[in-house]
């Protein structure tokens, strides 16, 4: 594998100019966001002249890590993702370029930077943030709508392979396939997962989904939403899947009387829903795809534990993550003695 | 005999100085990385706690509930035919005493007990799997809930 190249202003500035047919452009202020085994995100200042775009851009470089570790949709087939749903009007942040892979030996893409925070814990307690939290959680809920709204097949998303299977079936033998593997046996996960194929609803409609819509993984800034962001595990699902994902209680950051997302009520969430799709959220079955989510949640909980024990990523964060799981299993039982 | 302060009130007293005076004392961008450390600590000081007590416990209640499983009917009107692959003239699989508590020859390391959980959780999670509770789905439900909030303690939840 070849050794990725450092990420300079100077190659970010070149790339730019060619992609825009600029006269001139200087960027500055890079800034590592973040980065971890999967992906990085890079921000810059671009100062453009001439083109159509002549001015401050404020932008995000997006690339695969160098390690190269597939989990998820690589940047190509991402940048897809968000260019299709910013074309559908989804509050995502505008996609700009797919990057040229000779560049930095990875796959990146720029996209402009949004302003806000995506901090979870801050957005569940600092009630200065994201303004008027029933507008929030209402549009948080139309977001979702719009991008339940792109249907199979998309011939820009041919990457994703159309499920001939319900998506509750699929999501239930991926577990099992993956705890096959595993190296520790997991009974009370089998338990619930007997649960979730016994009482299996009808699916509902097959619609593109984010599969990881939650509270850290949009930002706001103090008047509301700006952005929706990492769509790298989106796939055509049943978009109640979306649906538990975000009112499930594992993911409220210890609001866990605010419903949807730890940030506001879940009337609201779905009104948003309901009216940006004309459609009716099935509320009967909303039930049975938290507990799927809170499944879905310990699974990836232990493959990121695994990455660490293995060798693979040695890290304290995904250690611990495989210590949420024993509270998840208890969680899930809980909800489904209720039934 | 070990010397003191032992291993988990060693453990827990440090995590306090690490909360109380160190984690304070951390640049922003290291403080969440502290938090996990402290987080780190206080997992392993319940486990220490802990001991090897309960695994031992579990060990037992595994066993005979496989044994339930197993080798005893869920109603006592016979509904099993001839030929019936659960056969009561089959040994029991370990010498059960007669005061209930399972016998072994001297005290098993941390990590023999760990193995001998791991044999009997998969045999478990394969009979779950394939539906093989034989009617004991409520005692093998007391036996989750039960493992699962001793687990949830130790990890932190």
């Amino acid at each position: 594998m070849s050794t990725p190249s450092k990420i300079t202003p100077e190659a970010i500035a070149d790339f730019i100019k060619q992609k825009t047919d600029a006269t001139s452009v200087i960027v500055d202020n890079l800034k590592l966001l973040s980065g971890g085994a999967i992906q990085q995100n890079w921000a810059f200042d671009a100062h453009i002249e001439g083109s159509d775009m002549p001015g401050l851009l404020a932008g995000v470089l997006r690339a695969d890590a160098p390690s190269g570790v597939a989990v998820s949709h690589g940047r190509d087939n991402e940048f897809a993702l968000f260019k299709l749903m910013f074309d559908a009007d989804v509050r995502v942040p505008e996609p700009l370029w797919i990057g040229d892979k000779a560049l930095f030996n990875v796959a990146f893409f720029i996209m402009r930077r949004v302003k806000g925070t995506a901090a979870a814990h801050r957005i569940v307690k600092d009630k200065s943030l994201a303004g008027d939290r029933r507008k929030l959680a209402q549009t948080l809920g139309s977001e979702l709508a719009k991008i339940h709204a792109i249907r199979p097949p998309q011939p820009t998303l041919s990457f994703l392979g159309v499920p001939d299977q319900p998506s509750a079936s699929v999501l239930i033998a991926r577990a099992r396939t993956f705890l096959d593997e595993h190296s520790m046996p997991y009974p009370t996960l089998e338990w619930v997962l007997c649960w979730l194929e016994d009482n299996m609803p009808v699916q509902t409609q097959l619609t593109l989904c984010h599969r990881d819509y939650r509270t850290g993984n949009y930002m706001v800034d103090a008047q509301g939403l700006t952005g929706i962001l990492d769509l790298e595990f989106a796939d055509w699902s049943d978009p109640l899947e979306d649906i538990g994902w975000f009112c499930a209680k594992c993911w409220r950051f210890g609001n866990d009387e605010a419903e949807a997302g730890g940030i506001g009520a879940r009337e609201d969430f779905y009104a948003g829903y309901e009216q940006a799709s004309n459609t009716k959220i099935a509320k009967e079955l909303v039930h049975y795809w938290e507990v799927m989510a809170h499944m879905n949640w310990a699974i990836i909980a232990l493959q990121q534990g695994a990455r660490h024990t293995s060798g693979e990523e040695l890290s304290l964060e995904l250690a611990l993550t495989a210590h949420m799981v024993p509270k998840l299993e208890v969680n899930m039982l809980e909800m489904i003695r209720k039934v | 005999m070990r010397e003191q302060p032992q291993a988990d009130e060693l453990l827990r007293y440090a995590r306090e100085v690490l909360r109380q005076e160190i984690i304070p004392a951390l640049p922003k961008e290291h403080r969440l990385t502290g938090f996990m450390i402290a987080n780190a600590m206080g997992i392993a000081t319940r486990q220490l706690q802990n001991g090897d007590e309960h695994d031992y416990m579990e060990l037992n209640d595994l066993t005979k509930l496989m044994y339930s499983i197993a080798y005893e009917s869920a109603s006592l009107a016979s509904t099993k035919v001839a030929g019936d692959p659960i056969a009561k003239t089959e040994p029991a699989p370990l010498a059960i005493g007669s005061t209930n508590t399972l016998l072994y020859d001297g005290v098993l390391s941390h990590t023999e007990l760990q193995e001998k959980l791991t044999v009997l959780n998969r045999q478990l999670a394969q009979l779950i799997r394939n539906r093989d509770l034989n009617g004991k789905k409520d005692l093998v439900l007391q036996h989750l809930e039960h493992i699962s909030a001793f687990r949830a303690t130790e990890s932190g939840g």
